[in-house]
């Protein structure tokens, strides 16, 4: 009896001390960036519109866009449709989740630390919820975005749908360009163009005017910032398509929507580096 | 040099002056009684003061090499210090040896356990604190280094301001380095050399912490689960702002550790009556006060301060021991955090360091989550039962340790600039009552196996803290895959340096780029991170108007404030310089702001560092995708 009293009195001690034990650790700042990855010499990361590869520490420099803002599905119509309406983003008719969050933030927090967790951005619409899951290997980062229709007659609304773009936002200044033939999509100084090949290997052909909408050939797309180290290039996969859009300043990967569900996924392959690596 | 050697090189930092220490203490009038006086506890009790006198005596042999021998006799003072030096650490190896203490088996063996559990915690804790981290991460190093190469080349001075520019202001006199320097010498120091050596000294550091709270929850309790929880909480809890306690070797962490070291022998001579062995003798309190001061003015004369305190305190509670008792002590300590946080915006000492003191000094707000990035709310939940078991047992030791924590919480709640250094000191009293807190949940659990559970909850739960700490206090310092101030391309430049150039060379470059690299290569720099305001802007306006003719022109216009004797100029221009450049005034002017992260240079970069080697006047001598090297005539 004493034993057990002992051992009763022993256990609602130890289960004192490890709640309040619990509670301390509940208690940490959880770190003031959102979970982030390198990507090469760029940085990914989530912020409240979605992800984007930038270089930390610069101040402000330019920076890679992949959001829901610019993101979109095609009708049967050709109309575009984007995820997020700026009408919905002005009046806040969404919530977005895109950092850890406590108690199970700080899990995140440490498996983010030790490169378990990658940069993840969910966007919640009357309509539907858009996440965007990132996975890294080395410097590629594969990110698949996944569209979740919430109600019966927004499935039924985009019954029509032919196609879901993933976009990535570029800047002014950027040098686009298809990554196998060199063909840039805008016109380029000589010298810039020799300094890409000097800098990267890359041989840049340059385009005697900006074409509106051109299609790479290759499904695979390189952006040069002259102010930024590095580059970013980007490509699709089989079944899909590479757009440029000169108007919005994006790259669209357009994947063909095939059969009706009330789920869509589609998925990029980002690599970003310092220099070329040919292939034999 | 053999990795594993230098791995156990910066021991030497804390074996050659406690073997200095011990050797003049054991020697001349009264030795034997001090031989005998080591016994049982009482030797590692007094271990830091022979630390503190070994320290003192290095000091007063560079003092005497550089301004008797050097100044009257002209010898120079590497020529008569380090082989002072070599003769005094020989002599007291020798009396050391010849005048072992008595039942060394003896003493040896109590302190087994408590190494050997902070060797484990503390490879586990660093283990974490290096994951993805190469290179130390403790910024302030190559500065120290710098001192460190000035001494090994014979510029010494009591000031260190005299002796490097990157030094604007006297925060402490070189005794750190020149122990520093006696570990290194005379290895060449090379940059990989340097950062092995500083890397390691990181992980002996966060030993000698560890150490220190068992040895101070131990005094202060006579329990060792007091003293393992202590050792636990403050190996752990990492203060990762300003004070960076745990793993920065830096001079006021080492006063921190060295007064915490000391503080026992304190506690334990007067608790204990009259009669105790543990008397604190008259030369130890002269050398815990003038080391103390000595190692740090700031974190080093406070802790001096607070030993003198409580020393005059136990010698008259030993007369009359009724005369002083804790409470109106604690109540006064109260008093005076209110009277600090009220008076202290008052004092306007913000310009101190030519302004750098402002970006010290920070809000409550800003302690407050300081704190809880570095405890949770450990704080808030076992201090104040940690408190209240040591105001229950009514425990000397524990009550004067409340009185140091009241005190130290008194100066750190103020807004004076620099305060949070004083973290350094108070992290070990916190530390302790966590631990007492705990202790007073725990202590009436009988079952051992229970008690090692909550033991393992404290340090697991104290190891997600540190994680979710250490995330933050990296998330700023990702380069690639790794978490670094440097990259290799540094390195490789440093070592290209440290291999071509010395002696008359001068380093122009921003403030960070030439703060890493005199560190890592021994170049002389303009001012390192602390370039001075007026060079600073010199340097942009060249940079800012992107013309390689003003640069050049630059280059040649600045100079280092302590020596104009320079036969080379090396205009080194890194990516970090054009990201300092992009920056605003109120950051690129500033000297806390620095390019923490190696990058690499853009287009439009190297488009501007090829106008720049187009210059007749200019010599391209290095190149890299990180940074060119110019030599400017």
């Amino acid at each position: 009896m004493n034993l057990i009293f002992k051992l009763t009195k022993d256990l609602i001690l130890l289960v004192i001390t490890l709640a309040l034990v619990a509670v301390a650790v509940i208690g940490v700042r959880l770190p003031y960036r959102s979970v982030f990855t390198a990507v090469g010499p760029y940085q990914l990361e989530a912020f409240p519109t979605g992800l984007a590869f930038f270089h930390y520490g610069r101040g402000e420099t330019p920076f890679y866009n992949i959001s829901p803002l610019n993101d979109y599905l095609v009708d049967s119509d050709g109309n575009r449709l984007a995820h997020l309406s700026k009408e919905d983003y002005d009046a806040k008719n969404f919530t977005a989740k895109f950092q850890p969050e406590k108690p199970w933030g700080i899990v995140d927090t440490a498996k983010a630390f030790f490169g378990q967790l990658t940069p993840w951005f969910k966007v919640e619409t009357d309509d539907l919820t858009v996440s965007y899951q990132t996975t890294r290997f080395g410097n590629e980062v594969i990110i698949t975005k996944t569209i979740n229709f919430k109600k019966p007659q927004v499935v039924s609304a985009v019954e029509s749908t032919t196609a879901s773009a993933l976009t990535i936002w570029y800047n002014s200044g950027d040098i686009v360009f298809d990554s196998q033939t060199g063909q840039a999509f805008m016109p380029v100084s000589e010298e810039l163009v020799n300094q890409i090949n000097k800098t990267y290997g890359f041989t840049v052909i340059p385009a005697s005017e900006i074409v509106s909408e051109p299609l790479t050939n290759s499904g695979s797309v390189t952006i040069i910032n002259p102010k930024l180290p590095g580059f970013l290039t980007i490509q699709a996969g089989f079944n899909q398509e590479v757009l440029i859009n000169q108007q919005y300043h994006l790259v669209e990967v357009i994947t063909p929507v095939v059969g009706r569900l009330g789920r869509l996924t589609s998925t990029i392959t980002i690599t970003s580096n310092q220099k070329r690596t040919i292939l034999k | 040099m053999n990795p594993t050697i230098i791995w156990l090189l910066p021991l030497l930092v804390y074996i050659y002056p406690t073997l200095v220490g011990r050797a003049l203490a054991v020697t001349g009038y009264q030795f034997r009684q001090r031989i005998a006086a080591e016994r049982g506890s009482n030797f590692w009790l007094t271990v830091p003061f022979y630390f503190g006198l070994g320290t003192l005596t290095v000091l007063a042999l560079a003092l005497v090499s550089r301004y008797l021998i050097q100044d009257y006799l002209g010898l120079p003072f590497s020529q008569t210090f380090f082989p002072l030096v070599g003769l005094a650490g020989i002599i007291s190896l020798l009396i050391n040896i010849f005048r072992l203490a008595p039942n060394l088996g003896k003493i040896v063996k109590p302190v087994l356990a408590p190494v050997l559990i902070t060797l484990i915690l503390a490879q586990v804790t660093y283990g974490l604190w290096v994951y993805k981290s190469p290179y130390s991460l403790n910024w302030d190093w190559y500065q120290h280094q710098t001192l460190v190469r000035l001494i090994d080349k014979g510029q010494f001075s009591f000031f260190t301001s005299q002796m490097s520019d990157t030094f604007g202001f006297d925060s402490y006199p070189p005794s750190t380095h020149l122990l520093l320097a006696i570990a290194q010498y005379p290895e060449r120091l090379t940059p990989n050399f340097v950062l092995e050596f500083w890397q390691a000294l990181g992980f002996w550091h966060l030993i000698t912490v560890g150490l220190a709270a068992w040895l101070l929850g131990w005094v202060v309790s006579h329990d060792k689960k007091v003293a393992l929880a202590s050792t636990i909480v403050s190996i752990l809890a990492f203060d990762s702002m300003v004070s960076l306690t745990n793993f920065f070797f830096l001079p006021q962490t080492l006063a921190a550790v060295v007064f915490i070291a000391m503080l026992p022998k304190l506690l334990l001579a007067r608790t204990s009556d009259v009669q105790a062995k543990t008397k604190l003798a008259g030369w130890e309190t002269v050398t815990a006060v003038l080391s103390l001061s000595l190692i740090h003015y700031l974190v080093g004369i406070v802790a001096a301060v607070i030993f003198l305190g409580l020393d005059l305190y136990q010698r008259l509670t030993l007369r009359r021991p009724q005369a002083v008792s804790q409470w109106p002590l604690v109540s006064l300590a109260i008093a005076a955090i209110m009277a600090a946080f009220l008076a202290s915006p008052l004092i306007k000492l913000e310009q101190l360091n030519q302004g750098e003191a402002a970006n010290y000094t920070f809000s409550l707000g800003e302690k407050q989550e300081y704190l809880e990035r570095s405890y949770g709310y450990l704080v808030y939940l076992f201090v104040p039962l940690g408190i209240a078991y040591a105001i229950i047992k009514k425990n000397k030791g524990q009550l004067i340790s409340l009185f140091i924590l009241f005190g130290l919480t008194a100066l750190l709640i103020t807004n004076l600039p620099y305060v949070l250094k004083l973290f350094a000191l108070t992290k070990f009293f916190v530390g302790l009552f966590i631990a007492l807190g705990f202790i007073s949940l725990i202590e009436k659990i009988n079952f051992r196996f229970i008690r090692a559970v909550a033991y393992a909850g404290l340090t697991f739960g104290l190891t997600i803290i540190f994680i979710v700490n250490i995330a933050s206090w990296k998330a700023g310092l990702l380069s690639r895959d790794s978490y670094t101030h440097l990259g290799d391309e540094d390195i490789k430049a440093a070592d290209f340096l440290y291999q071509t150039y010395q002696g008359r060379t001068l380093l122009i470059s921003d403030p960070t780029t030439q703060f890493l690299l005199e560190g890592l290569s021994g170049v002389n720099s303009v001012g390192g991170a602390y370039m001075k305001p007026e060079k600073r802007q010199l340097l942009l306006t060249a940079l800012d108007t992107q013309s390689p003719q003003a640069l050049v022109k630059a280059a040649r216009d600045l100079t280092d404030g302590l020596n104009a004797d320079i036969d080379t100029r090396l205009l080194s221009i890194s990516a970090r310089t054009f990201i300092w450049a992009d920056q605003p005034d109120s950051d690129r002017l500033s000297f806390k702001f620095n390019v923490w992260t190696q990058a690499d240079l853009t287009i439009d970069n190297l488009k501007f560092l090829s106008e720049i080697a187009q210059e007749p006047s200019v010599k391209s001598v290095y190149s890299s995708n990180y940074i060119h090297l110019f030599e400017v005539r």
